[in-house]
């Protein structure tokens, strides 16, 4: 890893991490209203895969403020879309589980626990017929590894030999039940290897992340077909911000925070010395300033107008006629 | 023209037309439809454009969803609209939510074509009418087509339009030989005024259209009166000024509809008609539905369980005396 | 300066949380990301952390009380900005959470409210006429109408004068007996005059209705009846033939005792045996040429006008066919003698006119318009359609029917 690329990581991470630290204490407060799904724990996952698949169409579920950060979206609007403003990347109508940006690729905070995959997988079958091999990443939880949607769709990837990764991470909790209760093992890649090359990967480790992703990405580029990838990892909260978590153990809270991707990217760094300690100080400093301006942005601006309503249910020639 | 055949040559000429255009679904492609619909697509676009999908219907939409965001115009094919359910997800979750909750960002072109109703003794499963579920869905188009001309017209402008339309057709009217005439800039959103009539105006789409057509002359004839028909085509818009134009002159309504009558598509029209036009009714609003039990197999059951033209013409009967046409 | 914290929000659903148990006490130092409490919400017991590093100034709360979502319950003292502008601050950074919070409950309600589609004129319209207070069993359209009217529906279903429940049909009615003499309503039906075009404040007679007839200049419509429709339609069809004209006198000396008609008639009869293409008719490529003589013979009855036929007059006597004339005039007619002719004849003598020109009938080829007889002589008018008979046909055929009358009248 060379230095420029970790101090991306890092920055991206820390970026990410403040980003949910504000996000939380904003509802907490009231200016975050609805389902708010945290990200803590699991940034490797999210800055790993954006910062090697970097080209390419993204379709992702409802965890997704850090991997929107990573693709290049602006946290203040995201923090805006969380606050319900209209200057948000939805214009205050998805909230925080429906970021969406074409000009990224950026499609959405799918909030179906599986429904993005068999979309994600018809993109990828257009992509491929017109001959754009850069492909498509899709990214799930353990959770959606049971449903329907997830199996038809590893198996017509397959079938059609398809541009597409599946990145699986696996933090073992679907809201409060364990992946081992309800799937007969723990071991997800499991599910895909019959169909497509599968790998399991340390999630807390942003360079490996990064580096398994890279690989994936050559193997569709070329042509051969669908990936599927399983990221072990672990979010430090609750599911949504109802939820405290209790089903877990304090040993395995305190295994998984031992591995944290931000500091232990930082240890390594420093211990290598390929990045100055200076650097990290900064970067905190800038990544605190980020973030707060992203939240006065979102708290300074306005609501949608009543008119907004009515706006964006159908296009503008249909919208002439409806309802 | 048969039926199949106006919707065939607006596939044709749509795909010719612009190369985003694709078809998906089971059995469309080597098979060529199972109502054959897609009948020689597939040896004139090729496997690519016509693309022959597992038995999976939630996917058929999902991935024909992806398609749309990645620029196609997919036409999904579901087999009926009773296995639609599996894609109920992918419809309404996605397909007509995306637009809407990105704040307008996202576009799915899509049409989703599928044939319902009531056909010959195919029983519970295979014989659903939905259209009630699809039109309560703000983000999605509903267009029910019950002729030839209608048919080519509406689905060449639901495959160009930028929304997801849920395009109905009817298993009994694929063979059926039809008029067809092309008509330029054509109205898909629009009700036909099928008969003109001073006395009663009877409101009906899809294959209903036809049973009201038979029943009407008898009506005519034996109530002394004259009937206004109206073919609904589009019912997610709704054509309401159509519908009350003919209201404000006829004062009486009667819908006919093949749908269960609890909840069904005609509750709402009707619903409408009450807040909007009721200082116009002279008599409450009739609806002929199809009765509230899952379609029977045996053929007696199964026409005791939809309108008939002998039913529609004993219930506006029944419906004159009582409220003294 | 001071920064608040405050029972959180932790659900979507969550209106007020329960402190259950403090884990700092005042003056503790925190550090960002710290437990400092735990709260129960509606879901579960969770911990409240400080997203600030400070002192604990204040505990607000007490175990075991109950607060709103978003009240303060601890104050934690923050170094840095505590000694920079220690008035300017704490003012505006304590209110902010008061001034934000949007009310989620109520949001919906306004938007509905706003959106929610104008009252449809016709309803608005309606609302400011007193129609909730006609009571009685009737119809939306006809307790519209009755309100319009002043009827009051109720009280003529009491007297038993309107149908339960009254429709638009039987309210009208009523309206029309309000306000019109039965007479005038006669007039009104047969004008065709909407009732509505008079204002309905006073009983109106049929003088009122015939002088507004006058001063519109209302046309009374006369329908027309189903002989006339047939009559219209033929002399169309007729007038899109191509005819011409041959006028001629003729001497004639009318028998005793037999009609002019029937003279006419037999006399015609017999000539046209001469004469094929009298008998004939136009079909397609062919002349249909019938072996009989049989005429057709305009018969006016009140309004109406027919043309019967005399079949085979060759071969019946003049008295039979004096006869046959005699009878027409008090009986109807079956669809068989309506038709089958291939020459016509029309006698307007009767009325005194000296001479005018007929419209051909149907398929006939051609018709003789005979006018008053005077001192034996008659003028006569032949339609012919030149597709059947050319001029010299013609002239043949009306020589020889000249001749034949001559004859006649020298005998």
């Amino acid at each position: 890893m060379n230095s420029a690329r970790v101090k991306t990581f890092y920055y991206l991470m820390k970026l990410g991490r403040e980003f949910e630290l504000a996000a939380k204490e904003q509802y907490m407060q009231g200016n975050i209203a609805g389902f708010l799904h945290l990200d803590i724990g699991q940034e490797a996952c999210s800055v790993g895969t954006m910062q090697a698949f970097d080209k390419g169409d993204v379709f992702t579920h409802y965890r997704e403020h850090v991997l929107a950060i990573a693709r290049g979206m602006d946290p203040k609007l995201i923090m805006a879309e969380l606050f319900g403003k209209v200057t948000g990347v939805s214009k205050g109508k998805g909230g925080s589980m429906h970021l969406f940006e074409p000009k990224l690729d950026f499609y959405g905070g799918d909030a179906i626990v599986a429904g993005h995959l068999p979309i994600a997988t018809g993109c990828a079958y257009a992509r491929k017929i017109e001959g754009e091999m850069a492909g498509v990443f899709a990214i799930f939880g353990d959770g959606a590894t049971n449903a329907g949607a997830f199996f038809e769709s590893l198996n017509i990837a397959a079938a059609w030999k398809l541009p597409i990764i599946f990145f699986c991470e696996n933090n073992y909790y679907a809201i409060g039940t364990r992946i081992g209760w309800v799937s007969p093992f723990e071991e997800l890649y499991h599910k895909a290897r019959h169909y497509m090359p599968s790998k399991r990967i340390d999630g807390m480790d942003v360079c490996e992340v990064y580096q398994v992703v890279m690989e994936a990405k050559e193997h569709i580029e070329e042509g051969l077909g669908p990936y599927f990838i399983e990221a072990e990892t672990y979010r430090y909260e609750g599911h949504s911000m109802s939820d405290n978590g209790k089903y877990r153990s304090e040993e395995e809270m305190k295994i998984f925070k031992s591995r944290d991707p931000i500091e232990n990217l930082k240890k390594e760094a420093l211990k290598l010395g390929i990045v100055e300690p200076e650097y990290f100080e900064e970067t905190d400093k800038k990544v605190a300033k980020e973030i707060e301006e992203a939240v006065e942005f979102a708290a300074n601006s306005p609501e949608p107008d009543l008119s907004e309503l009515y706006e964006n249910v159908y296009c503008k020639e249909c919208t002439n006629v409806v309802p | 023209m048969l039926y199949r055949e106006a919707l065939n040559k607006a596939i044709d000429e749509s795909m010719a037309a612009d190369k985003s255009v694709v078809i998906l679904g089971e059995d469309v492609g080597r098979y060529g439809g199972s109502y054959r619909v897609s009948e020689g697509l597939f040896a004139k676009y090729g496997p690519k454009r016509v693309i022959d999908t597992p038995i999976a219907e939630l996917s058929i939409v999902g991935n024909a969803i992806g398609m749309a965001i990645a620029g196609l115009r997919p036409i999904a094919e579901i087999m009926t609209v009773n296995f639609s359910l599996l894609a109920m997800d992918q419809i309404v979750n996605h397909a007509a939510k995306f637009r809407y909750m990105s704040g307008g960002k996202m576009t799915i072109p899509l049409t989703i074509r599928m044939p319902g109703g009531v056909s010959r003794q195919l029983a519970a499963q295979h014989s659903e009418s939905y259209e009630t579920m699809y039109s309560a869905v703000p983000g999605l188009i509903v267009l029910a087509a019950s002729n030839a001309t209608y048919a080519y017209h509406a689905l060449k402008a639901a495959i160009f339009l930028n929304d997801p339309v849920i395009f109905l057709e009817h298993e009994l009217l694929y063979p059926m030989e039809m008029e067809f005439k092309e008509i330029e800039n054509f109205d898909p959103f629009k009700a036909e005024v099928v008969k003109e009539g001073e006395d009663l105006t009877i409101l009906t789409y899809l294959k209903m259209r036809y049973d009201v057509l038979q029943a009407v002359p008898v009506i005519e004839k034996e109530l002394g009166i004259s009937v206004e028909v109206i073919d609904l085509n589009s019912l997610r818009p709704l054509d309401m000024k159509t519908i009350s134009d003919s209201i404000k002159k006829t004062k009486r309504v009667v819908l006919v509809e093949e749908d269960h009558k609890t909840g069904g598509y005609g509750a709402e029209v009707i619903a409408r008609i009450s807040e909007q036009l009721f200082y116009e009714l002279d008599a409450p609003p009739l609806r002929i539905a199809g009765e509230d039990v899952p379609i029977p197999y045996n053929r007696k059951l199964e026409l005791a369980s939809i309108p008939t033209p002998d039913k529609i013409v004993a219930q506006i009967r029944e419906w004159s005396q009582a409220n003294g046409l | 300066m001071d920064y608040k914290i405050v029972m959180p929000v932790l659900s979507d659903t969550m209106d007020k949380g329960k402190l259950i148990k403090w884990r700092v006490k005042e003056g503790d130092i925190v550090h960002k990301g710290d437990v400092i409490a735990e709260v129960e919400s509606d879901k579960a017991i969770m911990e409240v952390q400080t997203f600030k590093d400070g002192v604990v100034k204040k505990l607000l709360v007490k175990e075991g009380e109950e607060v709103p979502v978003k009240t303060p319950i601890a104050i934690i003292e923050t170094e840095v900005e505590a000694k920079e502008e220690p008035k300017k601050e704490p003012k505006s950074q304590p209110k902010k959470p008061k001034e934000k919070p949007p009310q989620p409950t109520q949001k919906p309600k306004e938007e509905t409210k706003e959106a929610a589609p104008a009252v449809p004129p016709i309803i608005q319209e309606l609302l400011t006429t007193p129609i909730t207070s006609i009571g009685g069993k009737a119809s939306p359209a006809a307790k519209k109408k009755a309100a319009e009217a002043g009827i009051d529906i109720e009280a003529l279903q009491t007297e038993g004068l309107l149908p339960k429940p009254a429709h638009l049909k039987d309210v009208e009615q009523e309206i029309l007996k309000r306000y019109f003499t039965p007479k005038a309503l006669q007039l009104l039906k047969d004008y065709r005059i909407d009732p509505y075009s008079f204002e309905l404040t006073h009983k109106i007679d049929e003088e009122e209705v015939q002088a507004y007839i006058l001063e519109h200049d209302i046309p009374q419509p006369f329908p027309l009846s189903s002989n006339r429709k047939a009559v219209i339609a033929n002399v169309q069809n007729s007038a899109k033939k191509p005819v011409y004209f041959v006028y001629e006198t003729f001497d004639i000396r009318p028998y005793e005792n037999i009609k002019l008609t029937s003279l006419l008639i037999k006399t015609i009869a017999d000539v046209m045996q001469r004469h094929p293409l009298t008998r004939a008719k136009l079909q397609g490529d062919n002349y249909l040429i019938y072996p009989n003589s049989n005429i057709s013979v305009a018969v006016a009855k009140g309004d109406d006008l027919y043309m019967v036929v005399c079949k085979k007059a060759q071969a019946k006597s003049l008295e039979q066919i004096d006869e046959w004339v005699g009878g027409l005039k008090n009986r109807t007619y079956t669809p068989e003698e309506l038709s089958g002719s291939t020459f016509g004849i029309s006698n307007l003598g009767m009325f005194g006119i000296t001479r005018f020109s007929a419209m051909i009938n149907k398929q006939d080829c051609g018709i003789a318009a005979f006018g008053k007889l005077e001192q034996n002589r008659i003028k006569v008018t032949f339609t012919f359609d030149h597709r059947i008979l050319n001029g010299v046909d013609a002239a043949k055929f009306v020589t020889d029917l000249k001749n034949s009358f001559k004859e006649q009248s020298d005998v």
